[in-house]
Formats: structure tokens, sequence, C-alpha cells
């Protein structure tokens, strides 16, 4: 009996403990995103900080899972989701990631008052829309152009460029001084799609092709039927096409800043995204850049700025604590987004500043509000990672060419490259028929 | 004759036990290998034959062998293999050169050669990603500066070449070792005898080495081969935007998971099993005679 009696004494007694440690186990908030760069994960920890503050009453804990970037972010999250685990929010635009819409792991955001309060353009929201409604909290966005080392354009007496052409004698007066004018990086397929955007996305836009995408992708339409591809490939082939260096096809982004920050050449092609990373590589050193829109043709008037948002989270209603995440992206579309920008040195997709804001997030900024711009939400529906990676791997072959003058899948001139595109684009079709 | 009955009745119980013995050995293996690979290997067969899209989806129609008669008549799947196969074939010839040249030159035991072998070794167990950046900064910065010459991996006809010398680096050490391994069983009195005979070095290595060693031959030609037909995280890393580098391993990983093209991408990998199942049979048989022979 008296046995009996400890072993329930026993049972009670770690039974409690186990009742006291579940009543004390703190709400957890799994975040999936691809911020490899440092800036964006210390930005992601200071709003989670600042949210664990100003609600004390929440027992909250945070867990945030890298993931690569580019291409291999959706295997990976794919692969994680199919295998069971359920974050509570997830880094994406909603177009890319329409399964799981389909799937109901995305909440539908349409009637979002907090989203509707920031009174964002349609051109921003597009970005995190799929169908006609929101999924996506949009934090900031990003736009690309020309970075260029200020001394060496200083000392070159190089003024900046207006037009096309005037972009092509800088390079001309760099090369003659040899120097090197661009650091490139076409072994990565995000540099090769943006060289490309400035006319795509602008002149589509402004002819009223919003549907492009969508019809290349259902085969309606073909790449010939949009004459800004050919313009497009014409445009950077002659800023590619002899003053690339014997780098110009192996090196990917990083490899191009280093090339860039170290004096080795004049400009770089590069997003917004990486103005963090720049920053931080230069910090403490006396290198200091400019960035400027590249003109693409010669009219001399102001280029459009190109606006796609950048960081977007999605929140997944399959998960535990799917309300708290809701209520945490709130706080930091309300509470945070100057607190974001000041530390990863992105522009907000609201529009908020601070004292620290630097001048070029501010001309941004400026730019976008504006008006002058081409935003890749206005198209109905963005290119998905197949059409991406095909599309990328025929620019790939146009700049191999243009770079090294080595044919690649048979591509050596603006025609053979849209029939190269156009294959590919067939081949996703027909797979996509399967 | 019915003295012998109960001796060999007791001879096959005794085999049988043996078997049995051996069997408990191998059933930890077995049974690991089943649940890891074969299992989830047979069940992925079925998928091959729908229209699955994202593996996140619970949709999966049957669509009988279509997903097959694309690939067997598809341009791009074909290249695929073209580029595997050209990929294995100088990977497997560097790996087992440079292996074996390795091996030949420090397989004496020795400290310097301890030292050396693990030198040499070290490569393997660095992670592709890694070595890639390596060779990366060797091909642009050392090879490029040195010569003005653009880097092998930013050509589409210079990157299978490229990425073959890359994975033969990282693992020549592997081969080296099994060569070392065959090579320290050779009996020094073959070579003893031969002198006596007046045979020079290099009749020495053709007629005793070289026999005595196939089946280490057999062994790195298998794993290589098996290796180097599988080959995905290289050209992941360095070729994923070239067309040129892009290998069946690479195909099928895109189309299950970049463009949520599941059952094709399953049928892809159930063909390039088949063509590995078949090559590794029809090689390892025919270096097993040449063991026979030797």
């Amino acid at each position: 009996m008296k046995k009996l009696l400890s072993l329930v004494l026993a049972l009670a007694l770690v039974l409690s403990f186990t009742a006291f440690a579940a009543a004390d186990e703190p709400a957890k908030i799994t975040v999936f995103h691809y911020m490899v760069e440092g800036n964006k994960q210390a930005g992601l920890e200071a709003v989670e900080e600042a949210f664990k503050a100003a609600n004390p009453d929440l027992n909250v804990e945070f867990e945030n899972i890298a993931y690569s970037q580019g291409t291999d972010y959706w295997p990976q999250l794919e692969t994680a989701i199919a295998a069971g685990d359920n974050p509570e929010i997830i880094m994406g635009n909603p177009g890319l990631y329409s399964s799981l819409i389909e799937e109901g792991f995305i909440k539908d955001l349409s009637d979002n008052e907090v989203i509707k309060a920031l009174g964002l353009t349609s051109g921003d929201m597009g970005d995190v829309s799929y169908q006609g409604k929101w999924y996506a909290y949009p934090v900031d966005f990003k736009s690309w152009g020309v970075f260029y080392n200020t001394k060496i354009f200083a000392e070159q007496g190089i003024e900046l460029p207006k037009t096309h052409t005037e972009l092509l004698a800088v390079c001309q007066k760099l090369q003659d001084a040899g120097i090197a004018p661009w650091a490139q990086w076409y072994a990565d397929g995000a540099s090769v799609d943006i060289e490309m955007r400035p006319i795509v996305w602008t002149k589509a836009l402004q002819n009223g092709d919003n549907d492009m995408f969508e019809k290349l992708m259902s085969g309606e339409k073909k790449v010939t039927d949009y004459p800004y591809f050919e313009e497009g490939l014409r445009v950077w082939g002659e800023r590619m096409t002899g003053w690339a260096r014997s780098d110009a096809t192996s090196n990917k982004q990083t490899d191009a800043n280093e090339v860039f920050i170290s004096g080795q050449a004049a400009m770089l092609y590069q997003g917004t995204w990486d103005i963090g990373s720049i920053e931080n590589a230069i910090a403490g050193s006396d290198f200091e850049y400019g960035f400027f829109l590249c003109p693409t043709d010669d009219s001399g008037s102001n280029p459009v700025l190109n606006v796609q948002v950048d960081q977007a989270f999605m929140v997944n209603q399959k998960a535990e604590q799917a309300e708290l995440a809701s209520k945490f992206m709130e706080f930091w579309l309300t509470d945070c987004m100057g607190l974001w920008s000041d530390k990863t040195n992105q522009p907000c997709i609201t529009g908020a500043t601070t004292e620290n804001t630097p001048a070029l997030l501010l001309s941004l900024l400026e730019t976008k509000a504006s008006g002058n711009t081409a935003c890749y939400g206005d198209f109905t529906a963005p290119f998905s990672s197949a059409f991406t990676s095909a599309y990328r791997k025929a620019l790939t072959a146009w700049a191999v060419y243009c770079c090294t003058g080595t044919e690649a899948s048979g591509v050596s001139s603006v025609e053979t490259c849209l029939s190269y595109m156009q294959e590919l684009f067939d081949e996703e079709i027909a797979q996509a028929a399967l | 004759m019915t003295n012998t009955l109960p001796s060999r009745k007791l001879k096959a119980g005794l085999g049988a036990k043996t078997h049995l013995g051996n069997l408990c050995f191998l059933l930890p293996t077995i049974l690991l290998f089943s649940i890891v690979v074969l299992i989830p290997v047979i069940q992925g067969i079925p998928y091959s034959f729908t229209s699955w899209k994202s593996i996140v989806s619970t949709n999966h129609p049957y669509n009988g062998l279509a997903n097959y008669k694309y690939l067997l008549g598809n341009k791009y799947f074909r290249m695929s293999l073209k580029v595997t196969f050209s990929f294995t074939l100088q990977y497997m010839f560097l790996s087992m050169l440079f292996g074996f040249g390795l091996a030949l030159l420090i397989h004496k035991a020795s400290s310097f050669n301890n030292v050396c072998r693990t030198i040499f070794f070290l490569p393997f167990t660095t992670s592709v990603t890694a070595g890639a950046i390596i060779w990366s900064y060797v091909y642009t910065d050392i090879y490029g500066t040195l010569t003005g010459l653009v880097s092998p991996l930013g050509l589409p006809n210079q990157i299978v070449p490229a990425m073959a010398l890359m994975a033969s680096w990282r693992d020549m050490g592997y081969a080296m070792l099994i060569f070392i391994a065959a090579l320290q069983t050779v009996p020094k009195d073959y070579y003893e005898a031969a002198t006596v005979e007046g045979a020079n070095v290099w009749q020495q290595f053709i007629y005793i080495t070289i026999p005595n060693i196939v089946p280490a031959f057999t062994t790195n030609v298998t794993l290589l081969l098996a290796w180097g037909l599988r080959t995905f995280d290289l050209p992941s890393v360095v070729a994923q935007n070239m067309q040129e580098g892009q290998t069946t391993a690479m195909y099928i990983y895109q189309s299950i998971f970049a463009n949520n093209k599941a059952s094709l991408g399953q049928a892809a990998a159930i063909i390039l099993t088949i063509i590995l199942i078949v090559l590794t049979q029809i090689v390892t048989r025919a270096l097993r005679r040449l063991e026979v022979e030797a």
C-alpha cells in the first residue's frame, strides 16, 4: 500500500511538472526565409526583439530558418513542407508559390485592414497577389541600376551618362584609360535577368502588355510577338560587347562585388538588394560609390525605375501560431519599417524613413513616389520558376556569346537567342501538358 | 555409400548454419538499406506514371507512359545524358590517372608517405560547394590572370572538362587509397623472381603489378562510374544556367522541385537508375573477367 501511494504521488509530481512546463512553454513562430545577407538576418532579429518588447504579455519565441537564395529556395521550402515542417511565416512572393496557395497553406489577406491602411499602389500589391487576392505582407522593394566608382569617374572626368550612346562612350573612355568598365556576374541567373528588365518590363507596361508573361506561359504569344525582348537583347549586347573582363561569365554576385569594390572595374550593374552587403564590405575604407539608373535609349529622358517587392512574407494558416504570426507581421509593417530600413539599407514599401536613411535610398523612394516607375506587380502574372529558369538560360547563352564570342546552345545573334528562348518556353509548355 | 550420407547431411546442415549466421550479420545493413533506399525507390515508381506536379500536392492522376515517351523523345533530356556520359568518362579517366599515379609514388610505407596520403585524401573530405569556390578562384584568378583567357567555367565548350577536373581533384585521394591497398598486397617474391629472370622495371610493372591490382581497378571504376553518372552538386553550383553543363541528375532535380513536374522528374530518375545499373553491371563483369584471366 505504501509502495502504491508513493507511486501515485511520484506520478502526480511528474504530471504537475509536465503541466507546469506546458503552461509556461512559449509560443513559437518559425520563419522560413532566403535572406542570406547578414544585415537582413540582423534586421529580422531586431524586428522580432522589438515585437517581444512591445508585447511583454506574450510569451513568444522565434526560430529563423535561412535557406540558400535564388531558384534553390523553392525546392528546399517545398521539401521541408512535404516532410511535415509547418512554419508560421514563409518568405516569398505568392505568384511563385501557387501550389502552396492551392493546397490551402497560405492565408488570404485580401481583407486585411492593416495592409489596406498602408495605401500601397496596385503595382506594389500585385507582387503579393495571386489571382487577384493578397497573400503576403510586403515589406520593402528592389530595383537595379549602375553602381559606379566615384573616384574613377572623377579622375577620368566622366559625367554621368544620360543616354545609351553616352554610356557606351563612358565604357570606351574607361577602356582606353586601361580601366575595365564593368564588373559583371553572368554566372548568376539574376544578373542576366535584371540587365533586360529596364527595357522589357518598362516597354511592355508602357504599351499595355500587362499580360505578357501570362500569354508567353500559356503559349498564346511568342517572344517575337513582343519587340521588347529583341530591343533588350540588342541594347544589353551593346553594353557587353567589347569590354567584358575575362571573368564576366564565370563570376557570381559576390565575385563581381569584390571586383568593383577593389577598384578593378569602374561600374557594376547590380540590384539594390545588395546595398547592405556593399556597405558592409566597404566599411572603414575610403571607397565611395554612386548609383544611376541605366539609360537604355538616346531620348535623354529620365530612366524609369523598375520596382519589385523584395522582402514579402506569407502566413501559413495551417501552422499552430498563424494568428500570432499575422500579429507580428502587422506590427512589422506599422511600427518597424524604419528600424528594418536602417538595419538593412532597404527602401521600405511604405516609404518610411528615419534620420539615418542614406541619400541613395531617399532618392529611390523619391523616384518611386514620383510615379516614374514600371512595377512587376502590374503584370497580370509573374514568370513561374520554370519559365524564369528557361529565360535565364537563354540570356546566359547571349551573355556568353557577347562576352567571349563563343556560341552557347547555338546562340550567336539576337535572332538565334530569341529562337532558343522560345524553344525553351515551348519545352515548358509541353511539359505542363503532361 | 550409406556411410557418406550422414556426413553430407552434416555438411549441408553446417553450411546452412553458416549462411544463416552470415545473414544475421548482414541483416541490420539489409534492413537499413531497405528502409532508406529500396522501399522509397519502389514506392516512387508508381508516381512516374502520373501527372503529379508539385510535391506538396496530393493530386496525382494516372497518365500512363506519357512521361517516359516524352523523355525518350526529348532533346534536352538526351542532351543531359550526353553531358552526364561525357563528364563521367573524363572524371573517371582523370581520377584513375591521378589516383594511380599518386599511389605508385607513395604506396611504400614511410612517415613522409603517410603525411602525403593524408594531404591527397583531404579534398575528399571537403564539401562540394567549398571545393567549387576554391576552383572558381583557381580558374578565374589564377588561370585567368596568368593566361588572360576566359575561365573554363564561363565557356560552354570547356565547362564539362573543367567540372571533371574539379571532381577528380576531390575524388583522386579515394581512388589512390584503393590502389595503395592493392599495391601493398602484391607479393614481393614476384618482383624478386622477375629481377632474377632479368625483367626490367617496366616489364615488372606491366606483367606483375597491373595484373595483380585489377580488382582495385574494378572497385574504382564501379565507384567512379556510379558517382559520375549521378553527379548533381558540382554542376548545380557552377553551371546552373548553362545548358552545356546540365547533367541528368540536375534535370531530375529541376523537374521535381524547381519546375513543379515531380512525375516527369521521377520518370527521368528511373531511366537514369536503369542506365546506371546496366552500365555498372557491364563494366564490372568485363573487369571481373580480366581478374580471372590475370
